[in-house]
């Protein structure tokens, strides 16, 4: 992996913002996917990318909910990870305050 | 997608893995590798951010006093070459006597890039505390200043030793007749200017440290992440080609 990571900074950004969305709607809560990509403004295609990577690093979890009668949808909740890594970048100003 | 996937399972994280280790406590929180997380509740998160996101005011201070008296050494420099041009001294001598002020104009130039840049930086500030734009989105619009900023202080830093070399280099010439008050004058100017830039130089060097290890913290986290998502290069680039329908530019 290059050491610059400033070329996965769009990709940073788009963490950022689920995670945020996420903390937002609250622990208990959670947020229906269509509604994260549409918030963010992602491709269904790209925003499911997203998604599959932020699980598999165990900073989300979607769970399947009945809605309605017959119908299903996919929640998406912030793991205590997510939430520790998404703390990390609002810690760094004070961490490095002189 | 499966439930099976379930990250809330503490058992599951690797807690000894260089982010979490000591060694990085001062950038990522809870160095004993517990997942110690004082706030889940976003208006808390977001407060405990208005509190710790402060407005960088050394910068603003220091670099506006800087600005502000190199300008007028600089009106007054104008002025008395002016003058002196009065006296028919040819330009290769003229030049002796101005070099170092043309370097602390260009000093003085990027002096107020840099507080335009911090201005972009507090007012990014200020986006949080009034609600007007979201964590993550402000954090990384700061994040990618970060390098620009670093930029204009290396070139003050260097522009600061070429001030001293011409300094050193071109001593006040000897004084005719007719140019003793104005040689007074720019004698004054002169070491005021040295004194300026001296100070200047070591409020910059502070800097320079100060934003370099944010740079290096921000590097550590990123790369963090990047560990844990492996696959990130692919989302950048085809978020780099879709980027267009973004809603968080």
């Amino acid at each position: 992996m290059s050491s610059s990571t400033k070329k996965y900074r769009s990709a940073l950004i788009i963490i950022q913002s689920i995670l945020e969305q996420l903390i937002k709607a609250g622990n208990e809560d959670g947020i229906v996917k269509s509604k994260i990509y549409k918030n963010l403004g992602l491709k269904t295609i790209i925003g499911e990318k997203y998604l599959e990577q932020l699980i598999s690093a165990r900073y989300i979890t979607v769970n399947e909910e009945k809605w309605g009668k017959e119908r299903t949808r996919q929640k998406v909740y912030i793991t205590k990870r997510g939430l520790h890594r998404f703390q990390w970048f609002m810690k760094l100003s004070s961490e490095l305050e002189m | 997608m499966n439930e099976k996937n379930n990250g809330n399972n503490p058992s599951n994280y690797n807690l000894n893995r260089s982010g979490d280790s000591p060694n990085n406590k001062k950038v990522f929180p809870s160095a004993t590798g517990a997942y110690d997380i004082p706030n889940t509740d976003y208006s808390q998160i977001l407060n405990s951010y208005q509190t710790i996101a402060k407005k960088d005011r050394t910068i603003q201070i220091i670099g506006g006093i800087f600005a502000f008296l190199s300008s007028f050494i600089e009106i007054i420099v104008f002025l008395l070459i002016k003058r002196l041009l009065n006296f028919y001294i040819p330009l290769g001598v003229l030049a002796q006597f101005i070099w170092i002020f043309i370097v602390l104009l260009v000093i003085n130039t990027f002096t107020i890039a840099q507080l335009i840049i911090i201005f972009r930086w507090n007012k990014n500030v200020e986006k949080v505390k009034h609600h007007r734009q979201t964590l993550a989105i402000t954090n990384y619009k700061m994040i990618n200043q970060i390098s620009i900023i670093l930029f204009t202080i290396i070139s003050i830093l260097i522009l600061n030793l070429v001030f001293f070399w011409f300094y050193r280099q071109y001593t006040v010439p000897p004084r005719p007749e007719g140019l003793i008050r104005i040689l007074r004058i720019y004698t004054f100017l002169r070491r005021l200017t040295w004194l300026l830039i001296f100070s200047y130089t070591i409020f910059e060097m502070w800097q320079l440290y100060k934003w370099n290890k944010r740079k290096k913290a921000v590097k550590r986290i990123e790369r963090r992440i990047l560990e844990e998502l492996p696959k990130l290069h692919e989302l950048a680039n085809l978020t780099d080609i879709y980027s267009d329908d973004l809603a968080i530019d």
